[in-house]
């Protein structure tokens, strides 16, 4: 007789852990060898039972076994069992799946990813580029915040502890993605957190630029944390995308949950809020003069404008008047 | 009270013509009844909180002392007390009728002090070279009295001040200084070390004493605000009367010493190895006015910093600037209790020569409505490879006279040659 299906053994997490063509009836299983399969189960019969060929098709008999045969998880013994294609028996403490080689097989699901880019990312070019895209930004905001002549060696000693830190959170993801999705891609994470880097600065500087420009000074604070929140969430979203591979849709919330947390921090009343200081808060934005894009007020009306300073002055003076 | 100043006077020329040349012996024996410790208590804790010393001038028991010895008690009167006890140890309560914050002086009464001898205000100033003895209780020492001279008085002070060649040390602070005939001619106010001792003119004492008393705290309060106000109004309209005078610094000009009490420094930063060229000019009133433990009002300070690129790359000359620009050095002092924070307004400015981003900040002192601490930074944005920056720091004026200042001073910042 031909083939008439196949019997899987199944592990506990329900992954087929070996699978067997029937090709001939009367299939044996059991612990012993000269069984078609052979089962490494204490709780199994040397000659548990066998696959007969049956008019309605094949059929488990239970050759007189001690500890007897199930239907899937059922707690009621069965000597027969008609297998039909997907019938789980359980044995000892042994489940196979009976499969039926007229089985019919749903289509293939459509891969999002196949052809994506996302795949790309693991490519050694993407990473290197935001490495070196990381490295520049850090050396920049170096050499600009530093007074000193350049020295190549402090440079790179000072921007080291940063490179160290993106390598280390590449790896930590590395390992979680290993843990959870058996791949590592530690390239691909590389790349997310070089690219994180790049753009954070490169939202830094634009912020500057608009905000000196513009004299929108004041609004630099809520740029800050903005463009921050939904970085992190990107970010979060990429190296869980690269992790799980899975829908986009299902990582939007994870992902944006982070960037609310991170929104919430630099924003809520109290957290971000810089305590009481007797010195001026100056903190603003100076870019060269060919940057200033916005021309300028007269003396005049700038001292009408500034003249609100005092009303606000006294307002938080009222506004606290009686606390302590 | 206009009686009280004529008896005052009275007894001034009464004694003056009375007695010519006190020795010390004198003036101690004939004043140690007169002077006396005053002290701060904290109410809780029991114990003193500041020490100072003070004088009699009256036959019903007032007493004159300095403002900043009993601010704690003027700030807080619920937490604190206040108490006079002399060389013998005699003690007893006092009571704050009014103040001077301006010429740091307070007067305070206690019926235990009615009757005791007491001191002769001397309004006219002694010669040059004179002999002064100053009374007080320094380092809780007990009566101490010290002999120096009379040197004039300052000329470089926004507030008149006497200077005693004398060794005036912490715990003298509101004692007497008395010439040869016995007579107060000041009181001991402030110190600089090495025999350089400064002295309330004895003037202000007598304007303080023939002035009705406050009645309530609030009242009092009102009135050194209403003292801060008209001080600050009076210097700023002073200083705004005709040009600024100027001085060139690099392509600039700007304001430089504004009155003779306002002195500048000036340095260059001579190091070799300099990325950029950087040349300072700084000036400010050379005294303020006491008003609380940690916030000190009344004065003016302003700096020019000129920086030219020298060595260094033009993005990252300005990412220097604008590290300077977004820091401030010199601590403002104030806490929650007698400040607001600073609200600040940021714009560029165009004029004919310069444009300029310019900052005005501004915090209202809680207690005294209409009396704020105003800082003014700009940099100028003319020249990609040089910036002037200026600093204007006005402490304790009001919005009027602050923000007028404010632009004559930005007014007067100019760029001279391109």
């Amino acid at each position: 007789m031909s083939c008439v299906g196949a019997l899987e053994l199944i592990d506990r997490s329900g992954h087929v852990q070996q699978r067997l063509r029937i090709e001939r009836l009367p299939f044996r299983v059991g612990r012993a060898l000269d069984n078609d399969l052979v089962i490494d189960d204490p709780y199994v019969c040397a000659h548990h039972g066998e696959i007969r060929a049956h008019d309605g098709g094949p059929l488990w008999v239970d050759g007189g076994s001690q500890n007897g045969s199930f239907i899937g998880n059922q707690h009621e013994r069965r000597e027969r069992v008609a297998l039909t294609s997907g019938a789980e028996l359980r044995i000892g403490h042994t489940h196979l799946r009976f499969r039926s080689l007229d089985e019919e097989l749903p289509a293939a699901l459509p891969d999002p990813l196949a052809g994506s880019r996302w795949l790309g990312l693991d490519r050694f070019g993407w990473a290197a580029g935001a490495v070196v895209g990381s490295l520049l930004a850090m050396v920049s905001d170096q050499v600009l915040g530093s007074a000193q002549a350049l020295r190549v060696g402090l440079l790179l000693s000072a921007v080291t502890p940063a490179l160290i830190v993106l390598a280390l959170w590449a790896l930590a993801w590395s390992l979680v993605n290993r843990v959870v999705a058996h791949r590592f891609h530690y390239l691909g994470h590389l790349a997310i957190g070089g690219l994180g880097v790049v753009a954070s600065n490169l939202a830094e500087s634009i912020g500057g630029y608009v905000g000196f420009a513009f004299t929108a000074d004041p609004w630099l604070p809520a740029w800050g944390s903005f463009s921050g929140a939904l970085l992190v969430s990107a970010v979060i979203f990429g190296h869980l995308r690269l992790i799980s591979r899975g829908r986009a849709r299902q990582l939007l919330l994870p992902a944006g949950l982070v960037g609310i947390v991170f929104l919430a921090l630099t924003l809520l009343p109290g957290v971000g809020d810089p305590p009481f200081s007797s010195e001026p808060n100056l903190s603003g934005t100076l870019k060269p003069p060919y940057a200033a894009l916005r021309r300028g007020r007269s003396a005049e009306q700038y001292y009408q404008d500034a003249a609100r300073v005092f009303e606000r002055a006294d307002e938080a003076a009222e506004a606290t008047a009686g606390e302590p | 009270m206009r009686l009280l100043y004529l008896l005052l006077g009275l007894v001034a020329l009464l004694s003056s013509a009375r007695a010519q040349d006190w020795t010390t012996e004198d003036v101690y024996t004939r004043h140690q009844a007169s002077v006396l410790q005053v002290r701060i208590i904290d109410a809780r804790g029991g114990a003193k909180r500041s020490i100072g010393s003070g004088f009699v001038v009256s036959d019903d028991g007032r007493l004159i002392t300095n403002f900043h010895v009993v601010a704690d008690f003027v700030h807080h009167p619920e937490s604190h007390r206040a108490e006079w006890q002399d060389r013998e140890g005699a003690s007893g309560p006092l009571e704050l009728l009014d103040v001077d914050v301006v010429h740091d002086l307070a007067v305070m009464q206690s019926p235990q002090l009615a009757g005791r001898a007491f001191l002769a205000v001397e309004g006219n100033l002694p010669k040059m070279g004179e002999r002064i003895y100053a009374l007080g209780f320094p380092y809780d020492l007990g009566l101490t009295i010290v002999e120096g001279t009379y040197n004039g008085l300052l000329e470089k002070s926004l507030y008149e001040r006497i200077h005693l060649t004398a060794s005036i040390n912490p715990g003298m602070s509101g004692g007497p200084a008395v010439d040869r005939a016995g007579n107060v001619i000041g009181v001991n106010v402030a110190s600089a070390g090495d025999q350089v001792g400064f002295l309330v003119p004895a003037q202000h004492v007598i304007g303080l004493l023939t002035r009705d008393e406050a009645a309530t705290r609030g009242e009092l309060m009102e009135r050194i605000g209403a003292q801060l106000r008209a001080n600050q109004a009076q210097y700023l309209i002073d200083l705004m009367q005709g040009e600024f005078a100027s001085v060139a610094l690099g392509a600039y000009r700007v304001p430089a010493a504004l009155a003779r009490y306002i002195s500048c420094w000036s340095q260059t930063d001579q190091d070799d190895e300099r990325l950029i060229d950087q040349t300072e000019l700084s000036c400010q009133s050379e005294d303020d006015i006491f008003l609380a433990g940690d916030l000190n009002t009344g004065a003016i300070r302003y700096e020019h910093e000129l920086r030219q690129a020298r060595r260094i790359g033009r993005l990252r000359f300005w990412a220097q600037m604008e590290r300077d620009f977004t820091s401030f050095y010199g601590e403002l002092g104030g806490d929650r209790s007698k400040v607001t924070d600073f609200e600040c307004h940021s714009d560029f400015v165009d004029d004919a020569t310069l444009k300029r981003k310019l900052v005005v900040c501004a915090r209202r002192y809680r207690e005294f409505a209409g009396l704020y601490d105003l800082v003014q930074r700009q940099v100028s944005l003319d020249d990609d490879g040089r910036s002037l920056q200026s600093t204007l720091v006005l402490t304790g004026v009001d919005r009027e006279h602050g923000l007028r200042f404010a632009r004559r001073f930005t007014e007067a910042i100019r760029l001279e040659r391109p």
